[in-house]
């Protein structure tokens, strides 16, 4: 053992002593699949080979190759090394066979766990196993696919013992990653290696795609002659974002995030500006558990309420089924050879690594006896980082003795397995190439009643010679794997396209329309950037006031405490009827007046909103001019501003209140001046005349119910009439006095002042009818017939009854009349949303009780 | 045999429009074999677009609704009638077995019964078996003491120990949340319940129903006075599940009525849900009648 062959080959590489290597065989050179291979690796110069790496490198940045590391939140670039895995095809044709049998043997295995559990009242898996893994999903039970197979795509880990015999690690059912990194390395790979790789008679790996995507429409052929086909997405955080998105173009799907998705009438919808298109089949990247906040975690977002009342209806088909993560469980190694025998008659072709659930008397007292040879897993971690895993020779006595302490303290709880020694494949590093453990991830999917094997996969190195755990979270780097055929294959035969470039013909369109998610941003653009104004004219009013108040004006004071409380109603710090109860001042002006507008977490503060709007712009990048976005970003800074600045430096806030304004204009003038008036633009309309309108009825109700003694209520009306930005117009057409009765008349239907409930009412109106109407209403839609009561109403007003007041001094026709029309305009926005991209509104749990005193809104 | 009239109504009010709300109920009541629903009706306000009733994965009524109708309050009446037979269930637990020979018998199950049982015997979400559990349940199930004694010793202990406080919990309560606070409502004793039962190799399961309560003497009974209860049962091979009511320190008797079980609260909330509003709830009442009628 101690001989150290001369490194010869691969410039000087040297296996690890005691590990096998893939590419070479000790003493005698290479193997012989790797001769061709690494005699032309060979022939490269190692600055020349690092060159390459360098090649790698760009063209994965090119296409945007990027994994998420979920412990730092952040992206980093996918790693792939230059060197390939190479499989012989003698090797290769067991892996395949033993791969498919698995896949068969699982399928049947998950069959029966939600069906008829034979498996488990024989107890050829003991019911414990199957009860206590977090995978197994109760509520799937008795949900059956329309295929032969319930296990779609399917994943295994394979790895080498010393003497060099594969064994199967991990099974993947979950959401099965990585597939389309592997289809990545080799396009990367083919264009770095062009002549390498055609010399060397690779298998492709398309042929496994077009299984996948032939698998899907199968799926949906009861459903439709050509099924909607979605691929659901957690969304930008999941650690393999790049993948779902790549996986979607390649495969000519739609990518969805469960907000775009809606169930209705036991079908999932997908919701476009087109209306609702049915989908029939969904090609699972969220976890099961956060599919369904109805039914499973309630407190996904990242699901479909109803999804699987939708599944059990037969109405939509989800693969990765919702139940497949049942058959993820580390502890079935330890009886699927029991249960290939029973399903199968026959032996496993890849024998799993040898495993004991300690849930077995014997088989406890083995795994205790031998702990720090062993590997762990608890069958409750499973979706825990490396799923609780603990490696017995890497831990100290004291850890080895807690370990054992738990395990015994529950046993039923823990599965143990052989560490596999790995073998090695020589990878480049900066100091040339090294030997690093390596493994091996193939993929499956149900093909024809069986299952087709991607002739390759994905292989990860550790990133150093001392790792033996191999995870892209803990630095693992990847390979392409080339699988050598042994003649020629004819490439027209395997790939009616280039492989992996642009395999697929794309849909011309997945969705038809704009898609709602950008329609429903657009109209949130809209409606903070009107609300994040209409909070900056009133605390500048109030500020104003205040700055101007002598100490015995009292008309002066009284104004103030006015417009302060209309303020807070009208920023849902306090409810209307709370007001009406209590009219107390609010305590601690000063420090409530600078919540309110640097507060980023107050839900009706200005730095709320402005977050909100930049948040919302953000989302609908694409949809908006380049000159937008440096005033975005203006506001970015102001936000930040906003947001440091302490409660002493009114000047600061006062500044920058006025640097906010300027930039809110300037969108505003954008849109109008900027923007083709498409449907998008339409939406932005409609949320900013919903919100202006909203905001001025409210203001109405707080400020001018009441009667007052006529000093103060003369200052409140002006106070009104500034915020409304109409105060020039006012004096200049009345030259008196403000009075309520004029007021209205200018604020409320003068159908020519840009700042009246009546002028927004007439655009929302506008705005409705230039918004493609959703399918299925009559001739006018439920958010046209809501504006057109409020236009009705708004028109007919009589503002001398109005402003009439009773004996106990308010205007109780004023005050009604104003509640109506808030509520009739808050349903009109609920009806766009519900018309265009319901789910408009925040998803709560039905019996979630409210966070905020009152009125917040999102 | 008593026949009862139940109702069982939920009102939520909520601060802003709901657009769109989905909801599962569990409100109906199951045939057990000492009970059978005769009727019963399930009222959902403003009517849902879509709705469905199936059954679950523990063979309960599970309902399904999708409410598309905006609305501010919305109102669930579950109304059924429910003959009890009269059944000692007591009975024909063999007193004389020790805890020790039940534990083995559990061990010894095969076929559909040990599937049945293994989902009954470890940790649920709100029912987790932690070292203070198994310190609790050991005091009271004693491998040489009769199971019926075990039972009896447990239920008794918790009724003492722990003081009846409606407030003193949330439905999201969990088992060690009531060592915490040392107080909470009949669902929290269920759940403790189950979890020493399960400590002890019984596997133990959460039952929802009603219990018919008296007026207070000389006073009528009031409409809607009554709540709905939750109680535990435990398996005992050879003579089936036994209920033992924690809360008030009994075995479940005929006054009872049995709508679900599972292995938590969770598995049997009576509603959960999904809406899309701006607001949340602001007001939840609930009211229940439970009337025997013959």
């Amino acid at each position: 053992m101690s001989v150290t062959s001369e490194p010869s080959e691969l410039h000087g590489y040297a296996p690890t002593p005691g590990l096998l290597d893939e590419a070479v065989d000790g003493a005698a050179g290479y193997r012989e699949h790797w001769q061709r291979v690494g005699s032309a690796i060979e022939s490269l110069e190692t600055t020349e080979l690092q060159r390459r790496q360098e090649d790698v490198r760009r063209l994965l940045a090119a296409d945007g190759a990027t994994y998420r590391i979920l412990e730092t939140n952040r992206t980093q670039a996918w790693k792939l090394d230059a060197i390939p895995l190479l499989l012989s095809s003698t090797e290769w044709s067991g892996i395949e066979s033993g791969v498919m049998q698995r896949a068969v043997l699982l399928d049947l295995v998950l069959r029966d766990l939600y069906g008829e559990r034979k498996l488990l009242e024989r107890g050829v898996i003991p019911p414990e196993v199957v009860a206590r893994h977090p995978g197994y999903l109760r509520n799937y039970a008795g949900i059956e696919l329309p295929d032969q197979s319930q296990l779609f795509t399917y994943a295994v880990d394979l790895g080498r013992d010393e003497g060099g015999r594969l064994h199967a690690v991990a099974d993947y059912s979950q959401v099965p990653s990585g597939s389309g990194y592997a289809l990545e390395n080799r396009v990367v790979l083919s264009r770095v290696f062009p002549s390498l790789y055609r010399d060397a008679q690779v298998h492709r790996v398309a042929p496994y795609f077009r299984a996948l995507r032939s698998g899907l429409e199968a799926l949906g052929e009861h459903r439709a002659e050509t099924p909607r086909i979605v691929v659901l997405t957690p969304g930008a955080q999941s650690e393999t974002a790049f993948e779902h998105a790549y996986l979607a173009s390649y495969l000519g799907y739609g990518l969805v995030e469960g907000s775009d998705l809606t169930v209705r009438d036991g079908n999932v919808y997908v919701r476009t500006l087109g209306g609702r298109q049915r989908v029939d089949v969904i090609l699972r990247r969220v976890d099961a558990d956060y599919t369904d906040p109805l039914e499973l975690r309630p407190d996904s977002r990242l699901g479909v309420p109803g999804l699987l009342e939708a599944c059990r209806r037969g109405n939509v088909v989800v693969v990765n089924t919702l139940g497949s993560p049942a058959i993820e469980n580390p502890a079935l190694n330890a009886f699927l050879p029991g249960a290939a025998e029973a399903l199968l008659g026959q032996e496993l072709r890849i024998p799993v690594v040898p495993t004991w659930w300690c849930g077995r008397p014997d088989d406890l007292a083995h795994v205790l006896d031998r702990a720090d040879q062993l590997v762990f897993k608890p069958l409750d971690g499973f979706a825990r980082a490396q799923g609780g895993m603990r490696i017995g020779p890497d831990l100290s006595n004291d850890d080895l003795d807690e370990l054992r302490r738990r395990v015994n303290a529950d046993p039923g709880n823990w599965v143990a397995h052989e560490k596999l020694a790995l073998s090695t494949t020589p990878t480049l590093t900066p100091a040339g190439l090294r030997p690093r453990r390596t493994l091996l991830r193939t993929y499956a999917v149900a093909h024809g009643g069986s299952f087709a094997v991607m002739a390759g996969g994905l292989t990860r190195v550790a990133p150093d010679s001392d790792t033996a755990v191999i995870s892209n979270q803990t630095g693992a780097v990847a390979k392409d794997t080339w699988v050598l055929s042994t003649e020629p294959e004819t490439p027209s035969l395997l790939s009616l396209n280039a492989e992996g470039m642009g395999a697929a013909a794309t849909q011309e369109d997945p969705f038809g329309g704009l898609p709602e998610r950008a329609a429903e941003n657009l109209f949130w653009v809209g409606r903070y950037a009107e609300r994040a104004e209409s909070v900056v004219r009133l605390l500048r009013v109030v500020h104003d006031r205040r700055t101007d108040l002598t100490p015995n004006d009292e008309a002066g004071h009284r104004s103030v405490n006015i417009l302060l409380q209309a303020l807070a109603i009208a920023t849902y710090t306090l409810s209307r009827n709370d007001a009406q109860r209590d009219p107390a001042v609010p305590e601690n002006a000063d420090a409530e007046l600078f919540a309110l507008a640097c507060e980023p977490r107050r839900s009706g503060s200005l730095a709320f909103a402005v977050a909100r709007l930049l948040q919302a712009a953000e989302a609908v990048r694409d949809q908006l001019s380049i000159d937008t976005w440096q005033v975005t970003s203006t506001l970015e800074q102001l936000l930040q501003t906003l947001s440091t600045t302490s409660p002493e430096r009114q000047d600061v806030v006062q500044g920058t209140l006025g640097s906010v304004m300027q930039s809110l204009l300037a969108m505003h003038g954008l849109a109008g001046e900027s923007m083709v008036r498409d449907a998008g633009w339409h939406f932005m309309e409609a949320g900013r005349r919903i919100e202006r309108f909203h905001h001025l009825a409210t203001l109405l109700g707080a400020s001018v119910v009441d009667e007052r003694d006529e000093a103060t209520d003369s200052l409140v009306l002006e106070g009104v009439l500034v915020a409304s930005e109409s105060i020039v117009t006012y004096r200049r057409r009345y030259r008196s006095r403000a009075e309520v009765r004029t007021l209205l008349d200018l604020l409320l239907a003068d159908a020519d002042n840009p700042r009246s409930l009546r002028y927004q009412i007439d655009r929302l109106g506008d705005a409705l009818y230039a918004i493609p109407a959703p399918a299925g209403d009559g001739p006018l839609t439920a958010a046209q017939r809501l504006v057109l009561q409020v236009s009705t109403s708004v028109q007919l007003a009589d503002t001398a009854a109005l402003a009439a007041v009773a004996d106990d001094g308010t205007r109780p026709a004023l005050d009604a009349f104003c509640q109506e029309l808030l509520s009739a305009v808050e349903e009109a926005a609920l009806a766009i949303a519900a018309g265009s991209f319901a789910p408009p509104l925040r998803q709560r749990g039905l019996g979630e009780r409210t966070v905020l005193p009152a009125g917040g809104s999102s | 045999m008593t026949r009862y009239r139940i109702t069982h109504a939920t009102i939520y009010r909520y601060e802003s429009m709901v657009s769109s709300s989905y909801g599962q109920l569990c409100l109906l009541p199951r045939d057990t074999a000492s009970q059978r629903c005769t009727s019963s009706t399930l009222t959902v306000e403003p009517g849902p677009a879509d709705e469905r009733e199936r059954t679950d994965y523990f063979g309960n009524r599970s309902h399904y609704f999708h409410v598309v109708a905006p609305h501010k309050v919305l109102r669930i009446t579950a109304r059924s009638e429910v003959d009890v037979v009269e059944t000692a269930r007591v009975l024909p637990l063999d007193s004389g077995r020790p805890l020790s020979a039940i534990q083995a018998a559990v061990t010894g199950l095969t076929g559909p019964e040990s599937v049945e049982a293994a989902d009954h015997l470890h940790d649920s979400p709100r029912a987790a078996i932690d070292a203070s559990v198994r310190a609790y349940a050991a005091k009271s199930l004693l491998p040489d003491r009769p199971i019926v004694e075990c039972l009896t010793d447990l239920i008794s202990r918790i009724h003492r120990d722990f003081d009846f406080e409606p407030s003193a919990t949330e439905v999201t309560s969990t088992v060690a949340d009531l060592f915490d606070t040392g107080a909470g409502v009949c669902q929290d004793f269920a759940h403790l319940t189950v979890a020493c039962l399960r400590s002890a190799g019984v596997p133990g399961r959460y039952v929802s129903g009603y219990l018919e309560t008296d007026p207070p003497p000389g006073k009528p009974k009031l409409q809607g006075a009554d709540v709905s209860h939750a109680w535990a049962s435990a398996l005992i091979p050879g003579v089936g599940w036994i209920d033992i009511d924690p809360t008030n320190d009994q075995f479940v008797n005929d006054r009872y009525v049995t709508t679900a079980w599972g292995r938590d609260y969770g598995d049997v909330a009576p509603v959960t849900g999904v809406i899309y509003s701006d607001g949340g709830m602001t007001e939840l009442d609930v009211s229940v009648d439970v009337t025997a009628v013959a």
